[in-house]
């Protein structure tokens, strides 16, 4: 009897040594954080080989310090290179260069150099292994640079310690000026890359210290490679054509005066007018409510017969500004990235099966379609004040 | 060993209305949405979802309906009552060889799901082998106890996917819902099929019934606990579709915990919510599996006249550990998923409706 509860007593126990088994574990010392990762053409890659080189930015949590530390000397970041054929296979290369290995679910950036892009079917390629791991979350941010996009993961930013934050956070505050979108998430371009649609990706460049978000990188969807970009002006048509985003400025000219509006909100709406194939009508109506933000003479603002000038001053400048973008988009790169297409498979869905093989590439209905639009800006106030000079 | 028992060894009908969605709601629910999108265009995949909820539910109606004509009677009993003897106990292995596979299906899935998303390093047979045991712990127990572990879960399993579903709506496109009604005839079959088998595991009640002391209204109730079951699932599947566009939810491999993922509470103080999802859905896949091996047990010991309950689960668990251990792949364990499906639909629904059919003509009711 004794000898048996013994025993027993001794099988509990050991149970104890399976209690404490974690067959994953891993200190938190050990991990590697990885906030961005920026993909460049390797140097040596030869004419037809591609080989890519991927820098990856480590958090080194020492360096970051405490709130009662104040700042420390020690830089809080480093960056790390390897290059090869295979992303996944660079990533383990660069476990063996870092004492801690890389860990991704908490990748915020993935920068793309403009090289890169440009190449047919590369791009898509190398986004392959984020959209398939499942360490990676659906919400990471991509953005192209224009040349290299290695540098800019060197900034060193005046108020935050890691260059990808400050880089996050010049995507997060500049959507309220008009001329950049909001940037891409690579769910998003998953979905983009199956639909085999034209897509735009927010696009760098970098001057130095400083980065500017400016204009927009066009993929067309058939090669899924860069065919050109957008700047500033033509985005600015662009965010009025898709209505994407709500936010921007637009300059007006009244009676000598330049005044500014600021954009609240724009509600934009696209309708099929004309299904012949050679020459598909598409209308396009813009919604604007805006606010007057900045003048220049001295003027009374509230007069009803002011407003309406300023409004069909502004009107004619939004036409004028989306007339320049789908003139580009169509003649030049030839990429619907408009979003006609979309429209077209969500109310149109058996004419679109027609023509989908020829959109936007080869017999290219889309180069023909003649696309008209028209702004409606309503300006809602004046501001807080009426008149600021007389 | 004395083993406490419950004083009271009788279920009511209300426990059968939560028990339903919980063995129905189990892994395929997470995979669900990809089925039926790459076979649908938009968000058509709705009708096939309501059409196979509403056909799953009258199946329901009728395993309900012939169960409650016997009232705590057996299946054995009342099949031998229907047809004969060894004919009953035909059936009665048919259905409990479905709790078994279907139990086995769940711990590869749930252990495959794990290992993807969890544990990187453990083996996928470690992470099934202490799941399987957890089961044969809560199995090992009375009854009426996984019945009450079902009413627990059952809550808190609607809260986190009704949750995930109200914290994804910022993510919400209904443009990504249109166009409707464009998928032909045959990718509606196809979805319909699919549709179907994520309905699976009704077939319970057949036995369950007999523990229910006034089954008069367990129909009615079997019903609804159904059309719950419908609903979330038709829920889900328009989440997933305009969140990821049809597309993109045909293309992951599990579209419901990708839309865990894409929670993000504004804050930014909690960024992972998938690991409390996994969590809770992992007792979602408890109940499923842990009814579904009971069912199994609860039939085999119907058919001995001594209790032989603990034998049966000692010699299963093992059995049901290897089968679950055989698919080599994801591909085989699709295979494998599709043929217990096909085998649990076309199963009860023959058995059903025969022994239905048999009862009425020969005009067998109650003794």
């Amino acid at each position: 009897m004794t000898v048996r509860r013994c025993f027993r007593i001794l099988l509990y126990l050991s149970m104890i040594f399976v209690l404490s088994g974690c067959w994953d574990r891993v200190e938190i010392e050990d991990r590697g954080f990885v906030v961005g990762i920026t993909i460049d053409l390797a140097e040596n890659s030869g004419p037809d080989e591609n080989k890519v080189a991927i820098t990856n930015q480590f958090v080194v949590p020492s360096g970051l310090g405490g709130p009662s530390q104040g700042g420390s000397e020690k830089q809080a970041f480093a960056n790390l290179t390897a290059s090869g054929k295979s992303l996944f296979a660079i990533e383990r290369e660069m476990a063996t260069l870092v004492s801690r290995a890389p860990f991704l679910p908490h990748l915020q950036l993935i920068a793309v150099s403009s090289e890169l892009a440009q190449k047919e079917n590369l791009f898509s390629d190398v986004m392959d292994l984020f959209i398939r791991d499942h360490e990676m979350r659906r919400e990471v941010d991509v953005v192209i640079v224009d040349g290299e996009a290695k540098p800019i993961l060197d900034i060193r930013p005046e108020n935050e310690q890691l260059p990808v934050m400050h880089i996050q956070s010049i995507m997060e505050n500049s959507f309220k000026n008009a001329g950049v979108i909001q940037p891409l998430k690579i769910g998003e371009l998953h979905e983009h890359l199956l639909n085999n649609r034209s897509y735009v990706i927010p696009r760098m460049i970098q001057n130095g210290n400083t980065l500017n978000y400016s204009g927009i990188g066009v993929f067309h969807g058939d090669s899924n490679q860069m065919v050109g970009t957008l700047n500033q002006e033509e985005t600015r048509g662009y965010i009025l054509i898709t209505g994407e985003q709500n936010g921007g400025n637009v300059k007006v000219e009244t009676d000598d005066e330049p005044i500014t509006l600021e954009i609240m909100s724009i509600n934009s709406s696209m309708k099929i007018t004309d299904k012949t194939k050679a020459n598909i009508g598409v209308t396009v109506n813009t919604e604007v409510e805006a606010l007057i933000a900045e003048t220049f003479g001295s003027g009374n603002m509230t007069t009803k017969g002011k407003m309406k000038e300023l409004e069909g001053k502004a009107e004619a400048k939004m036409e004028r500004l989306m007339n320049q973008t789908i003139h580009k988009v169509q003649e030049e790169l030839n990429a619907d990235i408009l979003g006609v297409n979309r429209v077209l498979n969500q109310y149109h869905y058996d004419f679109w099966q027609e023509i989908e093989k020829d959109w936007d590439h080869g017999r290219n209905y889309f180069r023909d379609a003649s696309i008209d639009v028209s702004a409606n800006v309503n300006v809602q106030s004046s501001g807080a004040a009426d008149q600021t000079k007389n | 060993m004395e083993r406490f028992e419950y004083a009271d060894n009788s279920i009511g009908d209300r426990e059968i209305l939560v028990a339903v969605p919980s063995i129905v709601i189990g892994v395929g629910v997470l995979s669900m949405p990809r089925d039926i999108a790459s076979a649908t265009i938009a968000v058509d995949g709705i009708i096939t979802i309501v059409a196979g909820g509403l056909l799953a539910i009258l199946l329901t109606w009728f395993t309900a309906k012939l169960a409650s004509q016997f009232p705590q009677q057996n299946f054995i009993d009342y099949a031998s009552l229907i047809t004969t003897r060894p004919f009953g106990i035909v059936l009665t292995l048919l259905l409990a060889v479905q709790g078994f596979m279907l139990a086995a299906f769940e711990t590869r899935v749930i252990a495959d799901v794990a290992k993807q998303y969890l544990f990187d390093q453990t083996p996928y047979g470690a992470v099934g082998l202490s799941f399987l045991l957890v089961v044969v712990y809560a199995i090992s127990g009375s009854r009426t106890g996984l019945f009450r572990l079902n009413m627990m879960f059952f809550p808190i399993i609607l809260i986190i996917s009704i949750l995930v579903m109200l914290l994804t709506t910022g993510l919400f496109e209904g443009g990504n819902l249109l166009p409707v009604l464009k998928t032909g005839v045959s990718g509606h079959w196809d979805a319909l099929k699919q549709s179907i088998f994520s309905y699976i595991g009704f077939s319970f009640l057949l036995f369950y019934t007999s523990l229910v002391k006034k089954p008069k209204n367990v129909p009615k109730k079997a019903c609804i606990g159904m059309s719950v079951a419908v609903f979330l699932y038709a829920l889900i599947y328009v989440m997933c579709v305009a969140v990821f566009g049809n597309l993109a939810a045909g293309n992951l491999l599990y579209p419901t915990i990708e839309l865990a993922k894409n929670v993000q509470i504004p804050g930014g103080f909690f960024e992972r919510f998938e690991s409390l999802f996994f969590v809770i859905w992992i007792m979602a896949i408890f109940n499923t599996t842990a009814m579904a091996f009971d069912a199994g047990v609860f039939a085999l010991n119907s058919i001995f006249k001594k209790d032989r309950k603990m034998q049966l689960i000692f010699l299963l668990a093992p059995l049901i550990y290897i089968i679950a251990m055989l698919p080599n792949d994801i591909a085989e364990v699709s295979a494998f998923g599709v043929f217990v499906s096909y085998y649990g639909t076309t199963m009860t629904a023959i058995i059903t409706i025969l022994l239905l059919m048999i009862a009425r003509w020969r005009g067998v009711t109650k003794q």
